[in-house]
């Protein structure tokens, strides 16, 4: 009579309990089979996506300026790093404003200098307020043909041989350099370089096995799942036991 | 009684100097009129081939990565505006030479907030006339220069620059006309 009260108080209990653990078990039971060949898998080689990452770890989103030049993609990573494509070059005073070719050079205006390489990315030289250029630059570009740039709202005609820059009115015909979107692979070649390359499957699977993944609150619950599984185990022995 | 007054007008002395220090900024026609008075700025273009960037590496003990450096010249006399770092951020120094030898060096820009003393002329003024010594690579100014008690790195960053434009001078037409 006890064991069929017993049995009849913890049925109902045993099921409820085992249906919310249900998706715990099953997901602590995939991830712990992956996690257990790891290496065979290569999950600590192979890295997550980086949006994946950016939504699960908390990356933020990294700032990119980019100028396309007639197929050729020159972008700053966080004000700094500038690379021509996924080529490293060096690092430029203040934001990256624009992008102009001239001959066979290639010159890069950011706000505090004004940067000439060669076709090949070589630096030809820094240009900036130890020469008396008109600072912060706005943009780059061309006016009437000719390179210009744009300081403090004021355009200047500029001779990159003769390093001398005139005020010019030829506002409205100016070219200005506009800013593009990269494409998408690129981008997340210089998001690599500049966050390292990330997070492993063989870690995100360790988070979410432990519940790390969200944050404090997530190790809590798993602490409080594996109660509900010890729960589980014993009320169902007892179950076992009542029915014979 | 004396000595300490003596060392309080020092201390006050040096502090205003380093307060001071910071605000001024030369432009470069100010310079250039300095160098060249009376004349239109019209820069010039000194290519570096390998070798010379080598020599620019060694002497300032880092990359040197621009291929040319600007500056102005006329008849045997040259000026360069060149920035170096002493600790943190660069300082603009101007040099102006003439027949293989300093003439003038101006700090056209400090940034740092300490060391200014390297824009003052007590300072300055030991670079006058001092040349170039190429002894086995090792590259020297014909003179020591005093240095200033917390402002090392200034200091070393204004030798450097000082004989790099003095190594660039001698490759440029200025130079050569200065031998005939």
């Amino acid at each position: 009579m006890l064991k069929r009260k017993l049995r009849l108080i913890l049925w109902p209990w045993h099921r409820r309990i085992g249906l919310m653990a249900a998706f715990f078990i099953l997901m602590l039971s995939i991830t712990g089979i992956l996690l257990n060949h790891s290496y065979s898998l290569g999950l600590s080689k192979n890295h997550l996506p980086l949006s994946i990452a950016q939504l699960f770890y908390g990356i933020e989103k990294t700032d990119i300026i980019s100028f396309n030049f007639k197929g050729d993609w020159i972008s700053q990573v966080e004000g700094g790093q500038l690379y021509f494509g996924t080529k490293e070059f060096i690092e430029c005073k203040g934001y990256l404003v624009g992008v102009a070719k001239y001959d066979q050079s290639w010159l890069v205006a950011c706000n505090h200098e004004l940067l000439v390489f060669t076709a090949d990315g070589e630096l030809i030289e820094r240009i900036g307020k130890q020469h008396g250029l008109p600072l912060p630059l706005d943009n780059i570009g061309y006016c009437t043909q000719q390179l210009c740039l744009q300081s403090e709202g004021i355009s200047y005609q500029l001779d990159i041989d003769q390093l001398t820059w005139r005020h010019t009115n030829s506002q409205a015909s100016a070219k200005w350099s506009l800013p593009g979107n990269l494409p998408n692979n690129l981008r997340d070649t210089l998001v690599s370089f500049y966050i390292g390359p990330g997070i492993n499957w063989e870690r995100f699977l360790l988070d979410l096995h432990s519940g790390r993944l969200c944050g404090d609150w997530g190790v809590y619950l798993m602490d409080f799942m594996a109660i509900l599984f010890i729960i589980l185990g014993l009320s169902g022995v007892l179950i076992w036991f009542t029915k014979k | 009684m004396l000595m300490f007054k003596n060392k309080l007008f020092t201390f006050l002395l040096t502090l205003s100097l380093s307060i001071f220090s910071q605000a001024e900024v030369i432009s470069v026609e100010k310079f250039h009129n300095q160098a060249f008075p009376e004349s239109e700025l019209r820069w010039q273009t000194l290519w570096l081939n390998q070798d010379l960037r080598i020599k620019a590496e060694k002497l300032l003990g880092h990359s040197f990565k621009e291929l040319r450096v600007r500056y102005f010249g006329q008849n045997k006399r040259t000026a360069w505006i060149l920035d170096e770092i002493g600790k943190e951020l660069p300082i603009t120094i101007g040099v102006v030479i003439e027949n293989n030898q300093i003439i003038d060096v101006v700090i056209l820009e400090f940034r740092e907030s300490r060391g200014g003393e390297v824009a003052y002329p007590f300072f300055t003024k030991q670079f006058n006339n001092l040349n170039l010594f190429i002894n086995e690579e090792d590259y020297k100014l014909s003179h020591d220069i005093d240095g200033i008690s917390g402002a090392t790195l200034s200091v070393r960053a204004v030798k450097r620059v000082a004989m790099l434009a003095l190594l660039f001078h001698q490759q440029t037409n200025f130079s050569q006309s200065s031998s005939q």
